[in-house]
């Protein structure tokens, strides 16, 4: 059998059945909130200005008069990266690293709502997916952290499991999942989350 | 590790690459702090009614004895011209004694415009917020426009059976409920009205002061 079809198959048996199905559940899911989101943003900048515009973080404010560049930045960055690394997730394509992506974007937003909430601002909208209304439908608050909170316990399980078999990490990267035998030229190039 | 940081800066490097490319054919960035102003409408509105006498008898209903009749009774009554409601400021209606006018050269207005804009029916009101809200109560003859149906299809019905020469008052929930401006924005540039408000304080004010509300869905829903 020729190397790579033995690597393939080290790869593919490296995260079991349920860890395989667990991963699968999370990042599809994860993922697909994130695309749908990450289109919405895409094609509707100024709708995801205002909402960033009206957490009234300092630095993060539209100006009547000129471009707020850090503004500008987060509107085209934030979005892509939500897209990029929904279809990383979906491919199951360097999953933990796409996980890593919305776990970190998630901790922003996290801390965007916090400071909402200590400060007690009151927003109707979070503009967290777009135009579309995600399950917190009343003012940004506590429901909002926990629905973050559940999308980043979803984020971790794709970093701790990895891809799986069903992603192509486990296609490409035989060294994916958390049992994987572990390359001796490879030893310090993967996270242990064993 | 390594492995794991190149993948990363994969991800990143894409998304960057991707976020460029998108800045790039939206340059010049106009990002706007809120919808651009409405043109300026005047609204004339009729006088108020007079306050009913209490001390005058109440007409007998009953008439025993035929009477001659009164020519300005039987004569047939022609139709009496309503006091014109509407933007047009060289409304005759402005010089009627008790008139009222209401300028509107803001995108916001306060409750007190809205309620007699709608008593008067002098503008189209809109329901921005989500649909199971707008069923559960809106501000009676409100028609339904979420920025989430704007989003999923410029071509609605309902959008037809707004006038464009009457002004359009857009509200969500109050507060900061912000799908009241996005309605304003999305109307004026989908369909390029420009007579288009926004009632800040919103459906909760409207309902506390015990104004008209309706329930259930828009019939202009599709």
């Amino acid at each position: 059998m020729p190397d790579t079809d033995s690597r393939f198959f080290a790869g593919a048996s490296a995260a079991s059945t349920f860890q395989s199905a667990l991963s699968l559940i999370a990042r599809i899911t994860l993922a697909q909130l994130f695309f749908i989101a990450a289109l919405n943003k895409i094609t509707d900048p100024q709708s995801f200005a205002t909402a960033i515009s009206k957490f009234q973080v300092p630095g993060f404010i539209l100006e009547e008069d000129s471009q707020n560049a850090l503004v500008v930045v987060s509107v085209f960055l934030v979005p892509w990266l939500e897209l990029v690394a929904a279809l990383f997730l979906i491919a199951g394509l360097y999953t933990r690293a796409a996980a890593s992506v919305l776990i970190a974007l998630l901790a922003v937003f996290c801390g965007a709502i916090y400071s909402v909430i200590a400060r007690e601002i009151e927003i109707t909208d979070c503009g967290c997916f777009g135009d579309l209304k995600g399950i917190c439908r009343d003012a940004v608050g506590t429901c909002n952290l926990v629905q973050n909170g559940v999308l980043a316990a979803l984020g971790l399980i794709a970093l701790i499991v990895g891809g799986g078999r069903a992603s192509a990490d486990a296609l490409f990267d035989p060294q994916g999942g958390p049992d994987a035998e572990a390359d001796p030229d490879d030893a310090d190039d993967e996270i242990d989350f064993a | 590790m390594s492995r794991f940081l190149f993948k990363l800066l994969a991800v990143v490097g894409i998304s960057v690459i991707g976020a460029g490319v998108h800045l790039a054919g939206s340059w010049p960035v106009q990002l706007k702090a809120q919808p651009d102003d409405p043109t300026e409408s005047t609204i004339v509105l009729p006088p108020l009614p007079r306050p009913s006498q209490p001390d005058q008898p109440e007409q007998d209903s009953v008439e025993l004895v035929p009477s001659e009749p009164d020519p300005s009774e039987t004569a047939p009554s022609e139709p009496v011209p309503s006091e014109p409601i509407g933007d047009d400021p060289d409304a005759e209606a402005a010089d009627t004694p008790g008139s009222r006018t209401i300028v509107l050269d803001t995108i916001e207005i306060d409750f007190e415009t809205a309620q007699l804009l709608h008593a008067n029916g002098a503008a189209t009101f809109v329901d921005a917020r989500p649909a199971d809200r707008y069923e559960a109560g809106h501000i009676q003859d409100a028609l339904h426009i979420s920025p989430a149906m704007l989003a999923e299809s410029s071509s609605l019905v309902v959008l037809d059976v707004i006038d464009p020469e009457m002004p359009v008052v857009v509200y969500c929930g109050g507060g900061d409920c912000d799908d009241s401006h996005r309605v304003v924005e999305l109307l004026q540039d989908l369909r390029g009205l420009t007579r288009t408000h926004v009632f800040t304080d919103g459906f909760p004010a409207w309902e506390a002061a015990g104004l008209p509300i309706g329930t259930g869905p828009d019939p202009w829903a599709e």
